[in-house]
């Protein structure tokens, strides 16, 4: 074992394996922070260069830029409320709301540090408990997938705020969107309109771009326009205070420990884990009203669990050969080209080279931590250049890199009408993070829900509540519908 | 003649110099429209994502012929539709051999599913490269250690086992209904969306079987969590040098999925020739047969007469088998 | 709070649960061409139906607390000629999409934005400029994206 673990750091600690890593996580960092570039997006596009490397060297900079892009898409959702990545949309919630306040260093800094301790927190998962973490995926069948959505579902009232009625509509529109295409059990064309482009769906990205960003645009000129030559928010202190941190724990290891757990479980991944960990993070807290509007408590959350999906997602791919999320998807076949095959044998056969995945995932998320608190001052006197600049920027990155993602004109439309739906949606006072909700989880749920009814043979009630997690998720579900209209009566 | 022009006043000079430069951007320009094909950039057209085994393909199988070539050899991911997308799309542009697509198996399939009026009768196919046959597998724990036996158990309870499968409409559903066809059996499907989820429900314990490609389901099997009871093929696989195939055991059927290239019709078979000739080339080489190896594939090689023979038949046996194996399902 | 506020306010959610409801209604009507089941289980129409009906439901309740007047939105739109020249902008752009010069266009667009936004021909051109670079830099040469 300590031999293994001495071999797996030896194997990484060579000037060039480290070099590519610092590559790899500042690459990250720039598909991550650019709205329009995601991390899967960065991933694959290097891949191929890795076949001419060594399995060390290649690994070391694809795994820079997934532990690099991920935090860094939390930087332009907590300074122009754009998320980089979809994994980082529930730090906009909270971090937007900090730098508005002149807090745009402190929001920078949690990003930077929590991210860190999120994705450490989950990699030190993946070192010792690897195993049982995936025996515990690989018990998420179809029931477990239904109950784990549906109690996704059931936080939509919860991330609505004062608007609940109109937080439900928008999530309904989510998952009205999400039938789009072919059904997923039968294959039976929904709402195409005879187009093939429709075939497999509306694009979740494009769509993302659309609301988060052009969206975010017109939001802006409507909110701002006239205004413009107002002092820039001040940055603020970037290290947080004794207090602070004290006042984030909780959130922050809870956070950690759901994004370890959502990220493991394949086709659950960072977007879904940061609105659960942020949603169980303000029932917990007794400052529930503060959610939304620059807690420091939520942002924790969501910064720890986006990036706590890292080491999980990691943890399924390396041990059964089953990718976690999109990421590791593409790295499993970035390890296949090198001889490397991930799955039960990796661990008995290669110990060695799953401790050095583990120091270079540990190096990266240092590294980028790094990169995080230095960068956190020139980034936020970026936003100092006039705001047109920027939205032309974010415009024009968000259409062409909603072409990138599949080549298809298509998802550039998509993008646009979901751009001027969403700021429509805004004007109107209807939030957007249900919509997100539906159109994540709305597959999910509706094509698990039918795999569970296949394999009931006819005992519904059974088959909902046959395995403790799919009882917990419907307690859960159950109460969280519940507890919000008890408390409105006791109050009332 | 010229060097004596030079001489002459700077003016002169100028002029010749411009004029020298006009003819050599105009040779340029002409070597780049008429001259030996190929004088510019290739694009390869992939109908899949980034990081898949059609796309791994792809871009090695462009890197290896672009050495050959001498041009560079560009991949682009068009995604949806089964490939329908991209098919068209590749079958759309002008027939000058610098636009190629990836051919999987879908090729001769997406028009009998209607997504898109495409087949490899419309298509300028070039070569075949790899072969990925179906394995059935279940849980090591499972009460079957043979074909014949889960056959039989199959048979017994009629729709009482459970499969999963890559999705509807995908090459390893079909291949399961041919199975159910041959044997006379009846099971129960569950559809999932990718070869990877439908091997985690069944080590999960969540199904009782799964029909997927031999590369995908290898890493559990020599695991020791899975047993492979057959490979849906006429031979056996390197990767299963074990396991029976469906052939060896009394059951005509199996119907691997395949890899290959294309251009729009109307290529001028000198350039598919050429082509077929860096893609041997490619295949012959010592990298692909280890990209072979180890994604589970075998390495078949058709030139382009054999390839449009073959692409042929498989579009007539899955337009013939497709709408009848639906019904069976029902 | 004064009355014609309150007004401006209720037409807003009026307005909102009324798309919504055609939203709903839509979605309803169209599920039924899709089957309901598929073998004595659920099949494509059964979930489009469900987010229908819950859709109708939903923004019929809107509706109703709208009516009442208690409802707490206003939709006001600042600036909507500078929006929509944004969009409109946007939108020629796009149409053009694929057209040829992609560089050109770009540039073309990213003026005029840039312009559109009060910005001086100096500060346009430049930024324009940069901005295109980066775009070709990123997705032409960087990730291979033919942008044509």
């Amino acid at each position: 074992m300590t031999a293994d673990l001495l071999a797996g750091l030896t194997a990484v600690l060579q000037w060039e394996v480290l070099l590519f890593l610092a590559v790899g996580v500042v690459l990250g960092a720039v598909f991550g922070s650019l709205p329009g570039l995601t991390a899967t997006m960065g991933v694959a596009v290097l891949t191929p260069l890795t076949f001419w490397v060594s399995a060390e060297q290649g690994l070391a900079m694809l795994l820079g830029i997934y532990c690099g892009a991920i935090p860094a898409g939390g930087i332009p959702a907590i300074l122009i409320n754009v998320p980089g990545t979809p994994a980082s949309i529930a730090t906009s919630w909270d971090g937007y709301a900090l730098s508005q306040k002149g807090q745009a260093g402190l929001a920078l800094g949690i990003n930077a540090l929590l991210s860190a301790v999120g994705q450490l927190t989950s990699i030190f998962f993946l070192a010792v408990a690897a195993f049982p973490i995936a025996s515990f995926a690989l018990r998420f069948g179809p029931a477990e997938y239904f109950g784990l959505a549906l109690f996704g579902i059931s936080l939509m009232a919860g991330v609505s705020g004062e608007r609940v009625i109109k937080g439900m509509l928008a999530g309904m529109l989510g998952l009205g969107i999400a039938t789009v295409g072919l059904d997923p059990m039968t294959a039976y064309p929904r709402y195409t309109f005879g187009q093939s482009e429709f075939l497999d769906g509306i694009s979740f990205v494009p769509v993302m771009i659309g609301l988060f960003g052009l969206a975010e645009v017109l939001i802006q000129i409507s909110d701002r326009w006239g205004k413009l030559d107002q002092a820039p928010s001040k940055l603020g202190r970037i290290w947080p205070a004794w207090m602070e941190w004290k006042r984030m724990l909780p959130s922050t290891f809870t956070g950690a420990g759901i994004g370890t757990f959502v990220g493991a479980v394949p086709a659950a991944g960072g977007d879904i884990g940061s609105v659960i960990a942020w949603e169980q993070a303000r029932r917990l807290s007794r400052n529930k009203e503060a959610f939304g509007k620059g807690s420091l408590e939520g942002l924790a959350a969501s910064c720890s669990s986006c990036n706590g999906a890292i080491g999980g997602a990691m943890t399924t791919m390396l041990t059964l050969g089953i990718p976690g999320d999109a990421v590791s998807a593409v790295l499993i076949g970035a390890l296949l080209i090198h001889g490397i095959q991930p799955g039960p044998l990796l661990f008995r056969d290669h110990r060695a080279f799953v401790f050095s995945i583990v120091f270079l995932m540990a190096f990266a998320s240092v590294v980028m931590m790094v990169v995080g608190l230095l960068g956190a001052k020139p980034l936020a006197r970026a936003l100092r250049i006039p705001s047109p600049w920027l939205w032309a920027g974010i415009v024009m990155f968000g259409a062409i890199g909603s072409y990138a993602l599949n080549n298809a004109v298509v998802d550039v439309w998509a993008m646009f009408v979901a751009g001027v739906v969403g700021f429509l949606l805004r004007k109107a006072d209807v939030p957007l993070g249900p919509l997100v909700l539906g159109l994540i989880l709305g597959p999910m749920m509706e094509s698990n829900l039918r795999r569970a009814l296949i394999l009931s043979r006819g005992d519904w009630l059974g088959t909902l509540t046959s395995s403790s997690i799919v009882v917990f998720f419907m307690v859960a579900t159950i109460l969280s519908l519940l507890l919000p209209l008890l408390k409105k009566r006791r109050a009332g | 003649m010229l060097s004596r022009m030079l001489g002459q006043g700077t003016k002169r000079r100028f002029a010749v110099q411009a004029l020298a430069a006009a003819v050599l951007l105009f040779a340029v320009s002409c070597s780049h429209g008429d001259g030996p094909y190929p004088s510019k950039e290739l694009k390869l057209i992939v109908q899949a994502s980034p990081g898949g085994i059609s796309d791994t393909v792809s871009r090695f199988m462009g890197s290896l012929i672009e050495k050959d070539l001498g041009v560079p050899v560009v991949c682009e991911n068009k995604p949806g539709a089964s490939g329908a997308l991209a098919f068209s799309y590749v079958a759309r542009r002008a027939p000058d051999g610098y636009t190629l697509g990836h051919a999987s198996i879908e090729i001769a399939i997406v028009r009998t599913l209607g997504y898109a009026d495409v087949g490899p009768d419309n298509m300028g196919l070039i070569c075949l490269v790899s072969k990925t046959p179906a394995v059935l597998v279940v849980r090591e724990d499972a009460p079957w250690n043979s074909f014949g036996g889960f056959i039989a158990a199959a048979g017994k309870q009629r729709g009482g086992l459970i499969l999963a499968h890559s999705g509807t409409g995908s090459i390893w559903h079909f291949n399961a209904l041919l199975m159910e066809q041959a044997a006379d059996i009846r099971v129960t499907y569950v559809p999932y969306g990718g070869t990877s989820r439908s091997l985690a429900s069944l080590l999960g314990g969540h199904v009782d079987a799964v029909i997927a490609g031999t590369g995908e389901a290898i890493a559990n099997v020599k695991a020791g969590r899975l047993k492979a009871l057959a490979v849906l093929d006429e031979s056996r696989s390197q990767l299963y040098p074990e396991t029976p195939t469906s052939y060896e055991l009394g059951y005509d059927f199996g119907a691997p999925a395949w890899s290959g290239f294309f251009a729009p019709a109307g290529v001028p078979d000198a350039i598919l020739e050429r082509l077929e000739k860096a893609f041997r080339k490619g295949f012959a080489s010592s990298e692909w047969a280890r990209l072979c190896r180890e994604r589970g594939m075998e390495a078949v090689f058709m030139g382009r007469k054999e390839f449009r023979e073959f692409a042929l038949q498989e579009a007539a046996f899955f337009g013939r088998e497709i709408p009848r194996l639906l019904t069976l399902e029902r | 709070m004064s009355r014609p506020e309150s007004r401006v306010r209720s037409r807003t959610d009026l307005v909102v649960g009324g798309l919504f409801l055609v939203l709903g209604v839509y979605l309803t009507v169209s599920a039924t061409a899709l089957p309901a089941d598929s073998g004595g289980l659920p099949g494509a129409g059964f979930f489009p139906r469900i987010i229908g009906l819950v859709t109708v439901l939903l923004s019929s309740a809107l509706l109703l607390k709208a009516l009442r007047g208690s409802s707490a939105s206003a939709f006001v739109l600042s600036h909507g000629r500078v929006i929509g020249g944004v969009v409109g902008l946007t939108f020629v752009y796009l149409l053009l999409w694929g057209t040829g010069f992609f560089t050109l266009r770009t540039f073309v667009f990213l003026v005029l934005f840039l312009r559109f936004l009060v910005q001086s021909w100096r500060a346009s051109l430049t930024v324009a400029a940069v901005l295109t670079a980066a775009i070709a830099a990123a997705f032409q040469y960087g990730l291979r994206v033919s942008l044509e």
